[in-house]
Order: C-alpha cells, then structure tokens, then sequence
C-alpha cells in the first residue's frame, strides 16, 4: 500500500478520495464520543465527578500527540534512509498538527487540573516529569517547524528536520513511562488503559469503566481520521507548492 | 444541557477548546490547500497563454 502510494500522482489520486471521507467520519466519531461523553455516561465519583468528561478531549489529544510524533520519526526515518521525497512532504505535514495536538493536550490538561489538583499545569511544570516530557515534546515539534524554515535548501532543511526528530523519538517512550514508573516524580495520574511497569495493580482495582473507554476510543479514532484528513491536505497543498516551484524555474532557464 | 454545577465551566472549557482548535487546523489546512492549487493553476495558464 506505501510502496503504491509513494509515486505523488497516485497519491494524488487516493488522497482526493481520502481527505473527505476522513474528515466526514472523523467529525461524526468526535460528535458521538462527546455526545455520549457529556450526555449519556454517569459522572464518576472516584475521579471527580462530572470532571471526568474533560478525558473525553484531552485524553484523546494526548494519545494522538504522541502518535503523530511516532509517525514524524516514521516519515523522516523512510526519507533518511531511502530519501523518498513523498516520505519528507508527509514529514512537513504531519510537524504542525502534531504541534497543535500537543498544544490541545496541554491545554485542556492545564484546565483540568485548575480543579483537580487545584493548580494549573503551569504552576507545575518545573520537576514534573510527565508534563516536562511532554513540554519537551512540544518544542521537539515546534523546532522541527523553525529548522526546515531556517535552512536555505529543501535538501538541507530536510536533513537536520529528520535528525531532529528522529532523536527526539527517544522522548516519547519517557512520556509514556513516567507516570507509571516514576510516579514519585509527577503529580498526574497512573495511565489507566496501557499501563507499563511501576506499582502492582490494587485488589480492588477494576480498571477504567468501559463505557468510559469506549468514549475515549470513539474520541481516539475520530481525532485520528481527522488529523489524517488534515495531514493529507497539507501534503497535496506541498505537492502544489512543489509542482508551482519547478514550473517557475522551467520558465526561468526559458523553456 | 446538563447541569455540570461548579465543574461546569471547566469541563465546557474543555469541550469548546477541544472542538475550537482542530476546527481551526482543519479549516488553515483547506485554505493552504486551495492557495496552493490556484497558484499552480495560474502558473499553468500564464505558461499557457
């Protein structure tokens, strides 16, 4: 399927079809997610109360902020190695999202802990290790956005983008680690769906009510079709530029 | 609308941002798309001409 989509005019062709199609089942994902989130499900009172229903946004942006980082490293792996142009239009696209989705997590987190812990992430933040991590993870996108801006040459920026971000890669792991492995170093909460190492479960812990889960997953998957509408337009708008670009210099050595 | 009581505000923050801010992208993504394509297009029909 990535070796059929890599020559750009195919690509063309699918993402046409796929911008749509994505980003109409996306806002009906997110709609019934939150429909259900804020309407339907009980308000649980271990957690809150009806503060629980600000998982339904933030939680999915998180997921998603970390999973758009994973697929930068991705893109800008395939285009280190094989220098697929394809692979760095998709790297060029999927930097801004991420950021905003790691912004979108960074804010509603900051309100949800204005009333939950009684201070705002930006009280925090110095010696926390999620929310450090995932600060660090914001400028990682953010200084990816500023290097291929910087650098004179496609060829050049491109370069240095994708060192970045497949260095900062090793971040993402400590995200996910540090609230159940370190968790006396952050005042967030242990994850509750994927839990990797840290503390032995309690007896009576049953895990996150599913119908909460099912919430969250609705949320997940329609915030993922969107932002995937969303890199895929940012990828044919690049294909544009890049046509735009070579058609100029035709007309500049005067053919 | 439900009745949240004083975590109201929050969790409609929440919500109403969460909404607010992919709308936002979405909407910045479609107009570079457009941008981008009637540029080309009128570099095409410059050559064209």
């Amino acid at each position: 399927m990535l070796s059929y989509l890599a020559n750009p005019l195919r690509f063309m062709r699918f993402s046409r079809f796929a911008v749509p199609i994505c980003f109409a089942l996306g806002v009906l994902m997110i709609g019934w997610s939150l429909y259900n989130g804020l309407f339907i499900v009980p308000p649980d009172d271990l957690q809150g109360g009806d503060l629980i229903r600000a998982m339904f946004t933030h939680v999915p942006s998180a997921w998603l902020s970390m999973g758009l980082y994973a697929a930068l490293a991705g893109a800008s792996f395939v285009w280190y190695i094989w220098r697929h142009e394809l692979a760095d239009v998709a790297a060029r696209a999927i930097a801004p999202i991420g950021a905003g989705y790691t912004a979108l997590c960074f804010i509603t987190g900051s309100i949800w802990g204005q009333k939950g812990w009684g201070a705002g992430w930006h009280n925090l933040i110095l010696g926390d290790s999620r929310l450090m991590s995932v600060l660090v993870m914001l400028f990682l996108f953010l200084g990816y956005i500023a290097l291929r801006a910087a650098l004179e040459t496609r060829q050049k920026a491109a370069r240095a983008a994708a060192i970045l971000a497949l260095v900062g890669i090793v971040n993402v792991p400590i995200i996910k680690v540090s609230v159940d492995m370190w968790q006396t170093t952050t005042i967030h909460q242990e994850s509750s769906v994927l839990k990797i190492g840290g503390s032995e479960p309690r007896e009576d812990d049953e895990g996150m009510n599913p119908v909460y889960l099912q919430q969250l997953l609705w949320g997940f998957g329609g915030h993922t079709l969107l932002a995937s509408a969303m890199i895929l337009m940012l990828m044919r708008a690049e294909v544009y530029t890049q046509q735009a670009e070579r058609q100029i210099a035709l007309k500049l050595e005067g053919h | 609308m439900p009745d949240y009581g004083n975590t109201g505000i929050y969790v409609w923050s929440v919500t109403i941002i969460g909404l607010a801010l992919p709308a936002m992208m979405a909407g910045l993504s479609l107009i570079k798309v457009h941008l981008s394509k009637a540029r080309l297009e009128r570099l095409k029909q410059e050559d064209d001409a």
